[in-house]
């Protein structure tokens, strides 16, 4: 078997070590070692995360190293279930302290771990953003976010018709 | 600026599964991209699914019995509605009559207010009547004394008088004595004793008429006592009077009072029964909009789901179309090949055969 180190450059083209363990968190780094299992174990590039990125990544799998692995979607219907209990409540004090970040390095991470396909750290950055918007009206989250309306007055009064004025900005 | 608008539309659709309906509607709002999220089909199947718990069982069975299913949801949404709607029409009947009745307590407790005033006014009178005929009732008891002084006064006189006279008489047979012995002496004597019998006549006159103003002075005085007695019966009578008044005072007061807390409870059972109409009344307007609300999302959303599927279905018809019409044509082309490879294969068996024949002959 490989060693039990790894190493990725980074898109500042930066080389880090990280433990396979942490490695295989990630599902896009396990599937690349399993393709390339016997050949010179080269860096991996990761062409789409910073180095600074990459950092807090790995940070959150070594908190989350011994976390049950997240169970397969074999059906449609567990899928569903998972879903259905599925709230924006961040209950692991750590990881509130970890989604305390400016926008952009959350925006970054929530890319990041698209990209590398760490489900769980997904999760919790979807969930930390979806409690960004909770109870915000369309203004109040345009001004967080930095939002240009771009709604024309047709979109604006099709949505009037069928969610009625209320719902509506000003 | 480096923000969420720079999401990818499929990770935007994964943060809007985090949220819940009313938000969701909110952030669509906010531009294009959110709209587009907000509008996904995976979304409200998802949003569908959670609110109502009883479809998900029968995601897995054919179609029709899903429609089925949302169609009986909605069935029950809009019976409850036009119940909620009776319920809230009877609830404003009930408050128009509650402060129907609360206008008229109020009244009441006004009327109620104003009486012990009044009363407090007649009493206030009552008592100053008391109070002069009991200073009336001095005066004529010093009157009466003072009456009575002056006919001691009078009878002390009286009796000098009375004593005065006595020994006047007494004096008088003296000289009616000394007269008689005097009486054959002297003729002066008697003009003497006549002139002596003078003022014993004017002695007597003056005796009389003392008498006769002692009369009138015990009658004057008797007089002031009837008078004083009458009047003490006037003031027993007020004092009477003023305590029944009083008494009376104090029970209508004590009504008063009793009628008053008692509108004051009926009052306060009354505001506190308005307020829970009210109550009730909102909540049912909320639930009512809430509700309504919902019906329209829901409306919505099953008419979009159904035109998508009839959409997918015309394309898959013409799919199906296209792919029978290709298949047709390869059939053809097929077909065509092999009466060409079989001509092919006579004519290589006659160059065979001739090529023995070229064999043979070398």
């Amino acid at each position: 078997m490989a060693s039990e180190s790894i190493s990725v450059t980074t898109s500042d083209d930066q080389t880090i070590q990280l433990s396979r363990k942490h490695a295989q968190m990630s599902q896009t780094i396990n599937s690349m070692l399993e393709d390339s299992v016997g050949a010179d174990q080269e860096a991996i590039p990761l062409p789409n995360v910073s180095s600074e990125v990459l950092k807090k990544v790995i940070d959150w799998c070594t908190h989350h190293e011994n976390d049950p692995a997240p169970v397969e979607k074999v059906k449609k219907l567990n899928k569903k279930r998972e879903y259905k209990a599925k709230n924006s409540t961040i209950s692991d004090e750590w990881d509130k302290n970890f989604v305390n970040a400016e926008l952009r390095v959350i925006v970054d991470i929530l890319l990041a771990a698209n990209y590398l396909d760490v489900k769980g750290l997904f999760e919790l950055m979807c969930k930390h953003i979806a409690n960004e918007l909770k109870g915000k009206t369309p203004d109040q989250i345009r001004e967080r976010f930095g939002i240009q309306d771009d709604l024309t007055e047709e979109d604006k009064a099709a949505m009037r018709k069928a969610w009625g004025a209320t719902k509506n900005d000003s | 600026m480096c923000t969420i608008a720079a999401l990818p539309e499929e990770i935007l659709l994964d943060i809007f599964l985090c949220l819940d309906t009313p938000d969701i509607i909110k952030a669509q709002s906010v531009n294009q991209s959110f709209n587009r999220v907000a509008s996904d089909d995976r979304l409200w199947r998802e949003l569908l699914l959670r609110r109502y718990s009883e479809l998900s069982d029968a995601d897995d069975r054919p179609k029709t019995s899903i429609w089925k299913k949302i169609y009986s949801v909605m069935n029950r949404m809009e019976s409850s509605i036009e119940s909620a709607l009776e319920e809230v029409s009877n609830l404003e009947q009930q408050l128009e009559h509650a402060k129907g009745l609360l206008d008229r307590s109020n009244q009441t407790i006004r009327v109620l207010e104003n009486l012990p005033d009044m009363l407090e006014r007649e009493r206030d009178l009552i008592e100053r009547e008391l109070r002069e005929s009991q200073q009336s009732k001095e005066f004529l008891q010093t009157a009466l004394r003072s009456q009575e002084r002056h006919l001691e006064v009078q009878q002390i006189h009286w009796q000098q008088m009375e004593e005065k006279l006595v020994k006047t008489t007494v004096r008088l047979q003296q000289l009616e004595a000394s007269l008689n012995e005097a009486n054959t002496r002297e003729e002066d004597q008697t003009v003497q004793m006549r002139n002596l019998k003078q003022e014993n006549r004017e002695m007597r006159k003056e005796l009389s008429e003392l008498r006769g103003v002692v009369y009138s002075e015990q009658f004057q005085t008797n007089k002031i006592a009837r008078e004083n007695d009458r009047k003490e019966r006037v003031i027993v009578k007020l004092d009477a009077n003023l305590a029944e008044k009083t008494r009376e005072l104090e029970n209508t007061r004590e009504l008063m009072e009793r009628t008053v807390r008692e509108e004051r409870s009926k009052r306060t059972q009354l505001e506190r029964n308005m307020m829970t109409l009210n109550q009730q009344l909102e909540e049912n307007t909320d639930r009512f909009n809430r509700q309504s609300h919902s019906m329209g999302q829901r409306q919505q959303t099953l008419e979009k789901l159904i035109k998508d599927e009839s959409q997918v279905n015309g394309e898959l018809k013409k799919e199906l179309k296209r792919l029978e019409r290709e298949m047709k044509r390869t059939k053809e082309k097929h077909e065509m090949e092999v009466g060409r490879m079989k001509d092919i294969l006579i004519k290589s068996n006659q160059l065979k055969a001739l090529s023995y024949n070229i064999m043979a002959k070398a």
